[in-house]
């Protein structure tokens, strides 16, 4: 168990350095690119709505600390989402990769209209159509990676519990 | 007689005809300057094709086998030559990336050269945060440096941004074309000022407000900072070009739309203004 959660913790910390140091060096298009959205996504599909939204806390928090707005306004968002998507986790087909990526897609979309909710309500920027365009590519890009992690985590899992670890 | 002829019948031609044999060659080669006999210019000329057919033939074996040869050490050649193509590129790319760090110092030690009055120092950026609701970097220098919240941030281009927090040895810069990064600006040459703040219609962008509707501001103009507001940041510094200008909804103000004198995309290092004596 410890085991598992180190796995997340390392895998969680080494996304958080590609996501402040690679995605911004990589172009307007897959600068959309949110490896911390994706995982924790993938992970709340994988564990459900408690974990989910504990993990997706940590790890909005980790990222306001590595570079943020304000602390907490990550953590709150990534926090719901890791709940919602947590929700799906006993509804869905476990071996699919259809399910994660329209989770994907969906949870994408709701991190949009969260962050804007919360950065135009603390802030009183209200973005508009020219950062909206982003978010096709944004939707595409983070939903095609939770499937891939979705996959690849499960499949870690699968082998944990075939070793016993599970 | 006979039966000694019959008995050693081989080795007396074999003799013979080597005989013969060192005769012509020792002739021939007393008379080296002597032009061929007509057989000997018969032989060669029926031989000719022949001779040519087979040395092709055999030039082709050759080159074959040559080949063969090659090919056995051109695969351990290639890897060997692959394997120094990749470090030669690896140090190239080096040296390049080197290159480049080394004209952008060279700028920014311009720029403070060409600026005694400002206190400078050299930042690199350590990790960056960009999305539509966050424009922000965090720098390999703190307050063990120097670094002050308000702290200005700028390169040889023109105004980056400000430090929002500080750490003993990082510091967390928001951008100015960042919700939080609003500061008071003016125009260059007329002195107008204004608030600039970041564009929320328009990513990278940033737009000038509360000016007075007969502000004299064109596109074209350069716009600087103030040095006035909370905000303690150093006057003149560059920050960008005015694009368009155009009257705010109501028609009792107007509004310019600025595009930043830095390219934010390809931003690395950085300047910490750590003091101004002009301000």
């Amino acid at each position: 168990m410890l085991r598992r959660h180190l796995f997340f913790c390392l895998l969680l910390l080494l996304l958080l350095v590609l996501q402040t140091t690679l995605v911004p060096r990589m172009g307007n298009f897959w600068g959309q690119i949110d490896l911390i959205l994706v995982l924790t996504v993938a992970y709340a599909l994988l564990a459900g709505p408690s974990r989910g939204a504990v993990f997706g806390m940590t790890a909005g928090f980790l990222r306001a600390i590595a570079s943020g707005p304000t602390l907490g306004l990550y953590a709150v968002v990534l926090y719901v989402i890791g709940y919602s998507v947590g929700q799906f986790s006993q509804l869905m087909y476990r071996k699919s990769m259809l399910v994660p990526w329209v989770v994907g897609l969906v949870s994408t979309a709701c991190y949009w209209l969260l962050m804007t909710v919360m950065v135009g309500g603390l802030y009183g920027f209200w973005i508009g159509t020219g950062y909206w365009l982003g978010l096709p590519v944004s939707v595409l890009l983070n939903s095609v990676l939770v499937a891939l992690m979705y996959a690849l985590l499960y499949k870690h899992q699968q082998q944990e519990v075939a070793r016993g670890r599970g | 007689m006979l039966s000694f002829w019959r008995r050693n019948r081989g080795f007396i031609v074999f003799s013979l005809i080597l005989v013969v044999l060192i005769g012509l060659a020792s002739h021939k080669a007393s008379q080296q300057q002597a032009p061929p006999s007509p057989l000997e210019e018969l032989i060669l000329r029926g031989l000719a094709p022949f001779s040519r057919a087979s040395s092709l033939v055999v030039q082709r074996i050759n080159t074959f086998l040559n080949d063969v040869k090659g090919l056995l050490s051109l695969r351990a050649r290639n890897y060997e030559l692959e394997a120094e193509l990749a470090a030669l590129r690896l140090r190239m790319n080096l040296l390049v990336e080197a290159e480049r760090e080394n004209q952008r110092l060279r700028q920014l030690l311009k720029y403070q050269e060409a600026n005694p009055a400002l206190d400078l120092k050299l930042a690199k950026i350590i990790s960056i945060g960009q999305n539509p609701w966050q424009q922000d970097v965090i720098i390999d220098q703190g307050s063990q440096h120097g670094v002050k919240v308000n702290t200005a941030v700028i390169t040889h281009q023109g105004f980056v941004g400000r430090v929002y927090e500080v750490h003993p040895t990082t510091a967390k810069v928001v951008l100015v074309i960042d919700a939080r990064g609003p500061i008071a600006a003016q125009v260059q040459e007329t002195r107008v000022r204004g608030t600039l703040e970041a564009d929320p219609n328009n990513p990278g962008m940033l737009r000038m407000i509360r000016l007075a509707r007969e502000a004299a501001i064109r596109p074209g103009d350069a716009i600087v900072t103030a040095g006035t507001g909370a905000l303690n940041l150093p006057k003149g510094i560059l920050v960008g070009y005015v694009e368009a200008v155009t009257p705010t909804p109501d028609g009792l103000q107007l509004e310019a739309s600025v595009r930043p004198a830095v390219n934010f995309d390809s931003l690395e290092d950085v300047l910490l203004v750590l003091s101004s004596e002009e301000h």
